[in-house]
């Protein structure tokens, strides 16, 4: 099933004429340049994402060889969506620690992420977040019974009973035995810090040639680095986004298959952030031209190579807490 | 007295899938049975707490991680990802899963221990300071179940007494240095790891100069960089993958062997440098002074080692991770586009 998709998708991709003039303002669409240049744009202000080559025999001939697609590896996910308290009140505090040198990002990242569940709303996707959510925070006690049940009793494993004979090793002093312990640092008398075994995530984004959107990818591992299934993935996926528009399908540059954002609504909603953010950088620019002379309108509006730090925004929406990086700092 | 010794945080390993991937193929396509030890290069990034939103929560902090991603058998430091750095290591797959039973793993812990103990005696290490992070990995594969058991060694040398803090004083950097200190150590860091190979980035040296610069040089300019030091006045720092505030990373341990081996050191200030990339921010980097008694040698011959992981109960074992429900479909994967 699965196989006959893939050879459906792989030859879709191939006639699909590659994109070469720049609709973005008006389609949502960029070309593979536009990807790039927005890629470029995106490791320089966010250093933990890197472009990758991939798998030589997956190469395409559009996209610079070394430029295949983006990663940024070992995200921390500290709780599940459902965990999430999901109020405005905690969109504005983001917001406001995002204020870099790039002031159009900071005065609109609020909007824009308001914006973008008035958009889905718009687009039918019923916001059932609010109902669905309840305002359970992070239970110390119930994750650890949870992480018990979780961990595979190494005796039961046929084999393994005597795998460790032969290796003794004294017990060294200076070695910090439990580091899941709660342990008080010396000085202050502050919240104690402690371990905690995480979710993390590598994700990917890769350029989509039939949607001529990027695409985003996931693959997860538990809070013991054993690789999270897909059930397990849906959970740190926004509700509505799990059931309509997550698949399982293969890496286009990888050998491996992982969760991905499926980008049939990509383009439409990129399209009308970006129209968004260019109607409130005007209103901001005609403001700005009553202080002073010195802007101008071009640097009011959204420009290409910005186009990936938007679409992270846009997919803190579906994976909202998946923390990687799309900040602009300093 | 127990109290003021430094405890270290020991790495908690972390295979990537691919990686595993990666193995099966080399194992039937390459080694085939040929099980001598290969060689792999892991990576590990610095610790960093996140604070809690909830004042009742701890603060919560990751494990000092060792990764080992798809490029582990490349040996190529570039490929890694960003803000990381690399550590080599070997991994030895068994054929069998007897073989992985029977096999003498603490003689190949011993191995690894005596490199490093080699590496430093010979400077190698002082040229390319990863050399201290060395590693095992001892595997046995189960091509047809998509079952890995595997166990990792981090051999760590031991110092007899052990390391102890000064005072019991670890602090904050913003406790000791300044907004405009801070900066420079992290600019000149920034720099430092720009220019210098994958090798060397991990551990450095640091002074203050006047006027509130910070200079950074590596481990092999010791003599000049420190000329005209004061003992007080000479600073070690370390990429330090532990974000607990009172225990250092498992990489300390033996770069303390190193400088006390090559440059008599028996009391020194560290920088435990950790950092959150995304933020430039440095705020949970700590300074802690450490010391040994002066009489202390270090033998010629190499010392004790510990280091295996021990599995999620807590016990020296072997871990084991069950890939069947990813692998199959890699495998449909492979054949369909």
């Amino acid at each position: 099933m699965n196989s006959v998709q893939s050879i459906f998708f792989g030859i879709r991709e191939y006639l699909s004429p590659v994109l070469k003039n720049s609709k973005f303002k008006e389609t949502g669409c960029i070309t593979p340049e536009e990807f790039i240049a927005a890629g470029d744009f995106l490791v320089y202000k966010c250093p933990t994402w890197k472009w990758e080559g991939g798998e030589v025999t997956k190469r395409r001939d559009y996209l610079p060889i070394e430029k295949q697609f983006l990663i940024t590896k070992n995200v921390p996910c500290l709780r599940r969506v459902k965990q999430m308290e999901y109020t405005d009140e905690d969109d504005e505090t983001q917001i406001e620690t995002e204020n870099g040198e790039d002031a159009w990002v900071a005065t609109h990242s609020g909007r824009a992420t308001t914006n973008i569940e008035e958009i889905a709303q718009i687009e039918g996707e019923e916001d059932e977040i609010s109902k669905t959510i309840s305002n359970i925070v992070l239970d110390d006690a119930n994750a650890n019974d949870k992480e018990e049940v979780d961990v595979p009793d190494i005796n039961d494993i046929p084999d393994m009973d005597d795998l460790g004979d032969g290796v003794a090793e004294d017990d060294d002093p200076a070695t910090l035995a439990d580091a899941s312990n709660t342990r008080k640092s010396a000085h202050d008398d502050g919240p104690s810090d402690k371990i905690l075994q995480v979710r993390t995530y590598d994700v990917f984004i890769t350029y989509d040639k039939y949607y001529q959107t990027p695409r985003m990818w996931l693959f997860g591992y538990d809070e013991h680095r054993r690789p999270l299934t897909s059930i397990q993935t849906f959970e740190d996926i926004s509700q509505d986004y799990a059931k309509k528009t997550v698949t399982i399908e293969t890496h286009p540059h990888l050998n491996m298959s992982l969760a991905s954002i499926h980008p049939c609504r990509h383009a439409q909603v990129m399209k009308k952030i970006i129209e968004k953010m260019n109607e409130e950088g005007i209103k901001k620019f005609e403001l700005l031209q009553q202080q002073s002379a010195e802007s101008n309108v071009e640097q009011a509006q959204v420009r290409v190579d910005q186009y990936l730090i938007i679409f992270l925004k846009f997919m803190s929406s579906v994976v909202p807490t998946i923390d990687y990086d799309h900040t602009i700092c300093a | 007295m127990s109290s003021n010794l430094v405890q270290f945080v020991p790495f908690s390993s972390a295979v990537e899938a691919p990686f595993w991937h990666t193995l099966s193929t080399r194992k039937i396509d390459v080694y085939k049975l040929d099980d001598t030890p290969q060689s792999i290069l892991g990576y590990y990034s610095v610790g960093y707490s996140l604070r809690s939103q909830h004042d009742t929560e701890a603060n919560i902090t990751m494990p000092a991680r060792l990764y080992l991603g798809t490029g582990a058998f490349d040996t190529d430091a570039t490929s890694l990802p960003p803000f990381t750095y690399p550590s080599p290591g070997a991994i030895k797959n068994t054929n069998t899963i007897e073989e992985f039973k029977n096999l003498d793993k603490n003689a190949l812990f011993r191995e690894t221990a005596e490199q490093i103990w080699k590496d430093i005696i010979s400077g190698a290490a002082i040229k390319d300071p990863y050399l201290l992070t060395r590693f095992i990995l001892v595997t046995f594969a189960d091509l047809k179940k998509y079952k890995y058991h595997y166990w990792f060694g981090f051999p760590a040398l031991l110092t007899e007494p052990p390391w102890a803090i000064v005072n019991n004083d670890i602090k904050d950097i913003d406790e000791v240095w300044d907004n405009t200190e801070i900066k420079a150590l992290r600019e000149n860091y920034d720099k430092f790891r720009q220019l210098q190979s994958g090798s060397c980035t991990g551990f450095f040296l640091v002074k203050q100069l006047s006027n509130k610069e910070i200079a950074i040089g590596s481990l092999s300019e010791w003599n000049s960089f420190f000329d005209g030091c004061s003992d007080e006045e000479r600073i070690v720092g370390f990429a330090d993958p532990s974000g607990l505030p009172s225990n250092p990373g498992w990489p300390l341990r033996n770069l303390l062997v190193l400088l006390k081996r090559h440059w008599n050191v028996h009391k020194i200030k560290v920088i435990c440098y950790r950092e959150i990339p995304s933020k430039k921010d440095i705020i949970n980097s700590r300074i802690l002074t450490i010391e040994i008694p002066d009489t202390t040698t270090i033998p010629d011959e190499c010392p004790k080692a510990v280091g295996w992981e021990k599995n999620l109960s807590g016990k020296l074992s072997p871990r084991t991770v069950d890939l069947a429900h990813m692998m199959d479909p890699i495998k449909l994967s492979d054949t369909s586009v």
